[in-house]
């Protein structure tokens, strides 16, 4: 018990060390910040917007304030409702993270899982996990997620799930080939005789060199959930109610606004896309360099 | 012959893997709000032809001999009608299916091109300003919904700058005369620069990325070393050692991506209204338009499986150890 | 008659992240046809990055920065690629340490001998492949396997494999960087003999590279000890049993076996090789070596010809037969645990 106590400890000190040098490299920290700012946006929402998203912004004479260019009273102007764009694209960063982070986490968890006992016990029960997962690389993504979608009604718990659903195929893959080169390594064999359990050969032994590559699929997970969710709700298959940035553009494209020569509306939602998922992707080069050492280079 | 033997469970297993999809297909559409037999029968459609399809479908049938009869139906092309188009729907997709082969190969063998170019450029150029820039430019770009990008080109060269068309394949009214001469005509390629490019700007991403870190890779083995040893000069020393490697993991991400081209095609076919089956997927799915999306949707499938298959082909191809294993 | 290779006073840097380290300090030797020589040293004593330094194949963080190399009269440190390319392989080739890893996987193994062959002759496809199976006659493998890819043979086979492309051109210069480390010894033997008897009928000299002074006794007729960059001792294989003036050469016959002469345990020199990053004034070998005395902290040792052709780097070269003795004993190295 005391070993098992200990191999905790090994294994949060191991994970602190990772990731002061994950953050080491300079994009990293421009991803870190990036995020950091969004964060803010996303947790004091209410504070930071000057109005509600669907709030219709009216003047003195209750007319709609719509398609009111950028200016010092609209930061990015309105929408064709007179909805603040400002507003909508920090309320948007709720729905970001909360489907970004929630649907990385279940394709973490299910990918990393599924990838560990497929490889570690290998004989059969790798074989129906790896046709299976042949299976699940067969369904088109997005088709499917919008089936799903409708099927079980819009709403972005949907979306979280439909997204997660398919997406883990990849972390397992990899997790899987990682453990299958593990496996043969001296230290399980040395773990094994000495009598240790298949639990604790997965969990004390494999875990801690399997958990950083875990770790980079997962914040590319968070990416492509972002990604994907706004190409859902751009088509129509998201959640109505809620505030993503991907809505916004779908509005935006519905009500012509490409024809009127409304750019207000058409280049912050994609341009908090872009930021967002660029952050991810520039923590992930930091990750990179943790699981793979011979990229070291600045 | 180890390698007939590859390839045949290869052959069986993609099969399989198929007849699999077309079960899950069967039941995941029977789950869509409504009556399931709005999955092939539409109010609007005459008494005989719905008596018609109830039979073929056998509707009123227990569950299993309508997954019977269903996948019947698949060998012999039956999916129904459209409620939309009031044609068969297999009809419907298949003409579909040749715009998004159009656009989305195209568009996937220039991207791997110029990914493969410039990532060689940026493996060339290691540990300069020039490979930084170029790798920040690539994140930036696969971090941008390729939608988004389509509209982004869309809003400027065709609204703005009256460069390009706005959309769809031609310009209204006109039709092509065949599948050759469409794809031949001026005013084809016209239509397709933007949606082409858009699609160009995502999906170039991951084969700079690719071809650069697989070059790092390589150059550094002994064999490569060796050779230059050989002394057969450094350009064959490149081309035929190091890329002829590097390449591998590229080629194969090259035959994975095409299939998921097709997804990414349904969002450009949508904001530029090219008439492909991604787009006809989503419109029949709002629309309910059931048989078309099911068939759609198993098509897209296919081509999943079939594309998975050609990769672990070229894989096995190119790379001699995997037909041992 | 000129030597086949001059080395003259070569110096590799490395440039590292915490520094330049200087892995190759005044390096000489020389190589005359027909003879062999051998450059013996630990591991990281900087022999393979000389081997490097000679093919013109050091990474892209070393450069020579001093002395020179002379190949049949050529200055060739300082050659264009386009020029050097012309002398490999046919005039220089390389054995190398790392046969599992030095055949390309995709490409047979015979493509690969064929490759070498007609960068620099005019040959047809079907005469180099011809040529590529009186190859493998010559090193005892079955002339068949020629379309083999790399993967369908063992370890030992592959090292056969690295020899016979090394000699496809019948080079003037082999150079051999540890041969044999990575076969059993067996093979070991196998291949040694197959060497052996391959050089006694080409005429070509090797410049073997091991750091087990055993392996080369039976090829080479000189040797050159190297430790930490330097060269410590230079002579002929006789003299160094006989009368090394080193005492590390001294130490490096006791770690070794050898089968004549009486059973004795092998002792190992205590200590490691500095650290080359550091400076370290006077002799670098001073901290390991038992006779260490106030000069050798203070003042870098000479190089001292204690007989023609035969140099040692040591402020007491010319007192080595008092040491020799003493180095017969284990007492004399265990005392020396720092």
């Amino acid at each position: 018990m005391e070993g098992n106590k200990n191999a905790v400890i090994q294994t949060a000190l191991a994970l602190w060390a990772t990731l002061r040098l994950m953050f080491r490299h300079p994009l990293a920290k421009a991803g870190l910040a990036i995020l950091i700012v969004f964060t803010v946006m996303a947790v004091f929402a209410p504070l930071i917007a000057p109005y509600h998203h669907d709030e219709i912004i009216s003047d003195s004479s209750g007319r709609w304030l719509s398609y009111q260019k950028p200016a010092a009273k609209f930061w990015l102007g309105t929408t064709d409702m007179g909805r603040g764009i400002f507003s909508q694209i920090v309320y948007g960063a709720r729905t970001a993270f909360m489907i970004g982070l929630l649907a990385a986490l279940m394709v973490m968890v299910i990918g990393t899982v599924v990838g560990l006992v497929s490889g570690y016990f290998g004989g059969w029960i790798d074989q129906i996990i790896m046709r299976f997962v042949d299976f699940v690389y067969g369904i088109p993504f997005l088709p499917f997620a919008m089936v799903l979608v409708t099927v079980l009604g819009g709403s972005r718990w949907n979306v979280i799930i439909a997204i997660s659903v398919l997406l883990w195929r990849e972390t397992c893959r990899v997790v899987r080939s990682q453990v299958l080169s593990l496996k043969e390594r001296p230290f399980v064999e040395v773990a094994r005789s000495a009598g240790a359990g298949d639990l604790r050969i997965i969990f004390v032994h494999l875990a801690p060199n399997i958990y950083p590559i875990s770790l980079l699929y997962g914040v590319f997970a968070v990416g492509w959930a972002i990604l994907t969710e706004a190409g859902l709700s751009f088509l129509g298959f998201g959640d109505p109610n809620s505030c993503s940035w991907g809505k916004m553009l779908q509005m935006a494209y519905l009500s012509q606004a490409l024809s009127q020569g409304v750019w207000w509306w058409i280049f912050p939602p994609g341009i908090a896309i872009v930021l967002i998922v660029m952050s991810t992707y520039f923590i992930s080069q930091g990750i990179e360099e943790v699981v793979n050492p011979k990229l070291r280079n600045w | 012959m180890n390698v007939l033997r590859f390839f045949s469970r290869r052959l069986f297993h993609s099969i399989f893997v198929f007849l699999a999809l077309l079960t899950f297909i069967f039941f995941i559409f029977r789950l869509m709000p409504g009556d399931p037999t709005a999955l092939f029968i539409s109010p609007e459609m005459a008494a005989d032809a719905i008596q018609e399809i109830q039979k073929t479908f056998g509707l009123d049938r227990p569950l299993y001999i309508q997954y019977f009869l269903y996948v019947i139906n698949v060998c012999r092309g039956n999916f129904g009608i459209s409620y939309y188009f009031f044609e068969p729907a297999s009809r419907v997709v298949f003409e579909h299916l040749w715009n998004t082969l159009v656009l989305t190969i195209t568009a996937m063998c220039l991207s791997y091109l110029v990914g493969v170019l410039v990532g060689t450029l940026l493996a060339w150029k290691r540990g300069t300003l020039f490979e930084l820039g170029g790798m920040v430019s690539v994140l930036i770009l696969r971090s941008a919904p390729v939608f988004w990008v389509g509209l982004i080109f869309l809003y400027i060269f065709a609204f703005k700058l009256h460069i390009f068309p706005g959309g769809s394949m031609a310009e209204t009214g006109e039709f092509y005369g065949g599948f050759l001469e469409m794809v031949l005509s001026w005013e084809f390629l016209h239509h397709l620069v933007l949606p082409l490019v858009s699609m160009m700007c995502y999906f170039s991403g991951l084969p700079v990325l690719l071809t650069r870190s697989s070059i790092l890779e390589v150059i550094k083995e002994d064999y490569v070393e060796m050779a230059r040893a050989k002394g057969i000069g450094a350009r064959r020393v490149m081309f035929r050692h190091v890329t002829r490697t590097a390449i591998l993991p590229v080629v194969t991400a090259f035959a994975t991506a095409i299939a998921y081209a097709f997804e990414g095609s349904v969002l450009i076919e949508v904001v530029f209204s090219w008439p492909g089956i991604g787009r006809l997927m989503v419109m029949s799915m709002l629309g309910n338009d059931y048989p078309v999306a099911q068939f759609a949707f198993m098509i897209l499938a296919a081509m999943m499986i079939l594309m998975n298959l050609l990769a672990d082909f070229l894989y096995a191809y190119l790379d001699p150890r995997v037909v041992v294993q | 008659m000129e030597p086949l290779l001059d080395v003259y006073k070569i110096k590799i840097d490395y440039k590292t992240e915490r520094g330049l380290v200087r892995a190759v300090d005044e390096v000489s030797f020389s190589i005359r046809s027909p003879q062999n020589l051998a450059l013996v040293g630990e591991s990281g004593c900087g022999k393979t990055t000389v081997a490097k330094g000679i093919l013109h194949l050091l990474a892209d963080n070393a450069s020579i920065s001093g002395g020179r190399i002379t190949f049949q009269g050529q200055r060739i440190d300082n050659m264009r690629e386009r020029d050097f390319d012309r002398l490999r392989w046919c005039q220089i080739s390389v054995i190398s340490q790392s046969a599992m890893n030095a055949l390309n996987p995709v490409y047979t193994v015979g493509d690969q001998i064929v490759e070498a062959i007609q960068a620099h002759e005019r040959m047809g496809k079907r005469e180099a492949h011809s040529r590529v199976r009186e190859l493998f006659q010559w090193v005892g493998l079955p002339p068949e396997r020629v379309r083999a890819y790399p993967h369908e043979f063992s370890g030992g086979m592959k090292q056969r494999v690295i020899i016979a492309m090394s000699l496809a051109l019948r080079p003037s210069l082999i150079i051999a960087d540890e041969p044999t480390t990575a076969l059993d010894v067996i093979m070991q033997d196998q291949i040694l003999e197959k060497i052996v008897n391959i050089q006694r009928q080409s005429v070509s000299s090797m410049l073997m590279i091991s750091h087990d002074i055993s392996v080369v006794t039976e090829v080479c007729q000189h040797i050159v000890v190297m430790y930490a960059g330097k060269v410590l001792e230079s002579c002929s294989i006789e003299e160094f049993y006989e009368h090394p003036c080193h005492p590390y050469s001294m130490g490096l016959q006791m770690a070794f076996p050898t089968l004549e002469g009486e059973a004795k345990r092998l002792i190992s020199i205590p200590g490691f090789p500095p650290n080359l990053l550091e400076e370290i004034s006077g002799c670098l070998f001073r901290d390991r070596c038992p006779f260490q005395r106030p000069i050798c902290e203070q003042i870098a040792p000479p190089d001292v010809e204690v007989s023609p052709g035969h140099i040692a780097k040591c402020h007491f070269a010319h007192q080595a037969d008092g040491f020799r003795l003493l180095s017969a004993r284990e007492e004399t190295w265990e005392a020396n645990v720092a």
